[in-house]
């Protein structure tokens, strides 16, 4: 890991000292050590701000979309995990992001740990998170500590990434990990998929009865880029109530569902961006799981490919199938 | 000074609940929050901070104002209706800049009903709040209650004035929390009817007020020992020491004003992706919206909880947006909270909470933030002053860490940041 980590901090060091890039986007520490944060580097003197770890879990793409790039033609060097390159892929797909002027660093990831894992295992505040090979040491405020398993801490979408390794990249952090052969699974979905259809309905309203609309979901997501002109928000049309309760709550979420679909890998972070952490990723894993069982469609995994719902073929199946 | 053994709490809130709701942080699935706290529900006070403050109790996160319903409706396609609705067009009394053509019904062609200020008025008792979040009531106060004589809130005053603030302080104070930075501290009782202090066996209460003193008349209630006072007292001071002072209070108000062009937010505001988090957990942030909403021929007035960070918060009819880009609603944040409404109303509208760090997605830290300010920054030459709001900022070439240090490199402005 700490070699991925020298990789990431020579090549920022070296576009941003030959003039490639106006600033460079990876991951770096937070308020304190177990919190990891994006981090925008633009002189070579603060490339050891840049870190990686199991804590790397933001998407750094969502700062390419619309109207994030300052200025917009800025050059920018930008780290990918494996699931972050296919959000990049999308909007590539979509003529969203100018190629020309970034400079993507893919850095194989062995997956990341799920911060609220940690934090559920103590009562205190969890303020420092270590990493030595396969163990994983937290800390409290008030002296507790504890080692962990990193595998048993990893996000749950962890468990069935079949994309590790960039889909994009002029350089790789090092060597690339071995990626699972075979269909794609979805683990995560094998309890809400057995559930009966009463069930379903049930388990959802109350997971989206504890929404703010705090709107973080949709603006972490890197392809989700309306803005100002998003239809949970619009007023004419006004299609989602500004009414703050579980239907349309969850109206909300599966309007944002479809609107991604076809561009969103499920790479979780809005659900990690949750404050009141509802289980988002869920939702667009089942989308995920049905655009392939359907229409044999990953997102983001190739440069060459469409956004399904952009896409037309004779061949696409029709009705049930 | 009363006492009330920890065994006796669901007791006491049993009482409290003949005559009120009762309201109380909760823990569903491992969140803590404020919710209606009926008998059998564990009461979560070891969690220090609920995610959101009670705030919604008072100041919901929407709430309609009117409903309204069209009793006629013209409809070509169903022969009469026009008729029916006799709806005319006459001209008014012509006065001296002429009449005014108003559309004129007989029988009313529609029927409003206003949601009076008390319909939602009930006696609430919210218990376990921390002193931070009792001071957001405070602040909203100012805004909502009249204060300077600007405006009166019956909705929000109809709630606040019917509830009762029992607070606890803050036995393990996080490493975010900053109240003694804004004027507050983990023991603080500014806004709260009766003061709450765990010890290992109960709770020391105090009653700060009327409504506090009338709470504390359950009968479980007796007079602290000397010894119980004592460990309240050592409690208290315990906590005050683990909040730290982050940032200098005095003279921030002109740095931010200094600082409104000279301190590159655009750097600041870099890893913000614009969302609302920071100001729905808050305590304090107030902004609302109000928007109506039909569903065929009936509909509402509804007001809901706004943000500054909206990108179409300050969007204007005309499409122009004063706050256009990211990091002036950034700015506009800070400025805010320690400098526009200080001015106002000569007190913070922070309480150092620190839920804005902690719940922040990209943990966006208030106390880095104005702690660059406070840092003695000097007006930056490359700054114009005077521009408008929505004018690019000087960009400085420097990194996050360095951003506020004097000597601030120049770079060409005017590369403007998109408008988002």
């Amino acid at each position: 890991m700490s070699d991925r980590q020298e990789i990431i901090r020579e090549l920022a060091r070296e576009a941003l000292a030959e003039g490639r890039v106006d600033y460079f986007l990876g991951w770096g520490q937070g308020y304190d050590a177990s919190q990891n944060i994006p981090v925008f580097v633009r002189e070579v003197t603060d490339v050891d701000r840049l870190q990686w770890n199991p804590l790397c879990h933001h998407n750094l793409t969502v700062f390419l979309k619309r109207k994030m790039p300052d200025p917009p033609d800025a050059r920018i060097g930008v780290c990918v995990k494996g699931c972050d390159s296919r959000t990049l892929v999308a909007l590539l797909q979509e003529g969203l992001v100018d190629r020309d002027r970034l400079y993507i660093v893919g850095v194989p990831c062995d997956g990341v740990v799920d911060r609220r894992k940690i934090d559920r295992e103590f009562t205190g505040e969890v303020i420092g998170i270590e990493f030595t090979g396969d163990k994983v040491l937290a800390r409290t405020a008030q002296g507790d500590s504890k080692e962990f398993d990193r595998t048993s801490l990893l996000l749950d979408q962890c468990g069935g990434c079949h994309y590790p390794n960039p889909r994009v990249a002029d350089d790789i952090a090092g060597d690339t990990v071995p990626e699972p052969e075979g269909e794609p699974q979805w683990p995560s979905l094998a309890e809400f998929e057995a559930l009966s259809p009463g069930d379903k309905a049930a388990t959802l309203a109350a997971a989206f009865s504890t929404c703010i609309r705090c709107f973080a979901c949709i603006h972490v997501c890197p392809v989700c880029y309306c803005w100002d002109q998003c239809v949970n928000r619009s007023r004419t049309p006004a299609l989602v109530s500004q009414r703050v309760e579980k239907g349309e709550n969850l109206m909300f979420q599966l309007v944002h569902m479809f609107h991604v679909a076809g561009r969103c890998p499920s790479c979780g972070a809005c659900d990690r961006a949750c404050p009141v952490e509802i289980p988002l990723y869920l939702l667009h894993e089942k989308m995920n799981k049905e655009l392939y069982d359907m229409l044999r469609f990953e997102a983001g995994v190739d440069l060459e490919g469409k956004p399904v719902l952009q896409a037309f073929s004779l061949d696409d199946p029709f009705g049930e199938g | 000074m009363k006492f009330l053994q920890e065994s006796d709490l669901p007791a006491f809130l049993e009482h409290l609940s003949a005559e009120a709701n009762v309201i109380a942080p909760t823990d569903v699935e491992g969140l803590v929050q404020f919710r209606p706290w009926t008998a059998g529900t564990d009461v979560e006070l070891d969690t220090l901070l609920s995610r959101q403050s009670a705030k919604e109790f008072i100041f919901p996160q929407w709430e309609p104002f009117l409903k309204y319903r069209y009793l006629m409706v013209c409809d070509a396609k169903r022969p009469g209706t026009a008729e029916e609705a006799k709806l005319e067009l006459r001209l008014t009394d012509e006065g001296e800049g002429g009449g005014e053509v108003v559309a004129v019904s007989d029988p009313p062609a529609h029927e409003l009903v206003m949601v009076g200020a008390e319909d939602s008025a009930t006696p609430q008792v919210i218990f376990g709040l921390r002193p931070c979040d009792a001071r957001g009531f405070v602040q909203m106060d100012r805004v909502f209650g009249g204060y300077g004589g600007f405006y009166f809130d019956p909705y929000y005053n109809s709630r606040r004035s019917l509830a009762t603030l029992l607070v606890v302080t803050c036995h393990q104070p996080r490493s975010t929390c900053f109240c003694r930075g804004v004027g507050g501290g983990p023991a603080g009782s500014e806004g709260a009817d009766a003061l709450f202090t765990r010890i290992p066996d109960g709770f020391v209460a105090k009653a700060l007020t009327t409504k506090g003193a009338k709470a504390l008349e359950f009968p479980g209630f007796v007079d602290a020992s000397e010894a119980a006072a004592h460990a309240a007292e050592e409690a208290k001071a315990a906590a005050e020491e683990m909040v730290s002072v982050p940032f200098e209070l005095e003279g921030l108000r002109e740095a931010l004003r200094a600082s409104f062009e000279s301190v590159d937010w655009r750097e600041l505001s870099r890893r913000c992706i614009s969302c609302g988090t920071c100001t729905y957990v808050c305590p304090n942030c107030y902004c609302f919206n109000v928007t109506d909403e039909a569903v065929e021929t009936q509909g509402e007035r509804l007001r809901c909880w706004d943000n500054c960070f909206n990108p179409s918060y300050t969007l204007e009819a005309s499409g122009h947006n004063p706050r256009d880009v990211k990091s002036n609603r950034f700015r506009n944040r800070f400025n805010h909270k320690f400098w526009y409404y200080p001015e106002k109303y000569d007190s913070l509208l922070c309480s150092g909470c620190g839920r804005c760090i902690t719940y922040c997605p990209t943990r966006i830290d208030i106390r880095e933030v104005l702690g660059v300010m406070g840092s003695g920054v000097a007006e930056s030459d490359a700054a114009p002053s005077g521009r408008s709001e929505s004018a690019a900022v000087g960009e400085a070439a420097v990194g996050e860490a360095a951003v506020g240090e004097a000597a601030l490199g120049e770079k060409a402005a005017g590369d403007g940041e998109e408008s988002a």
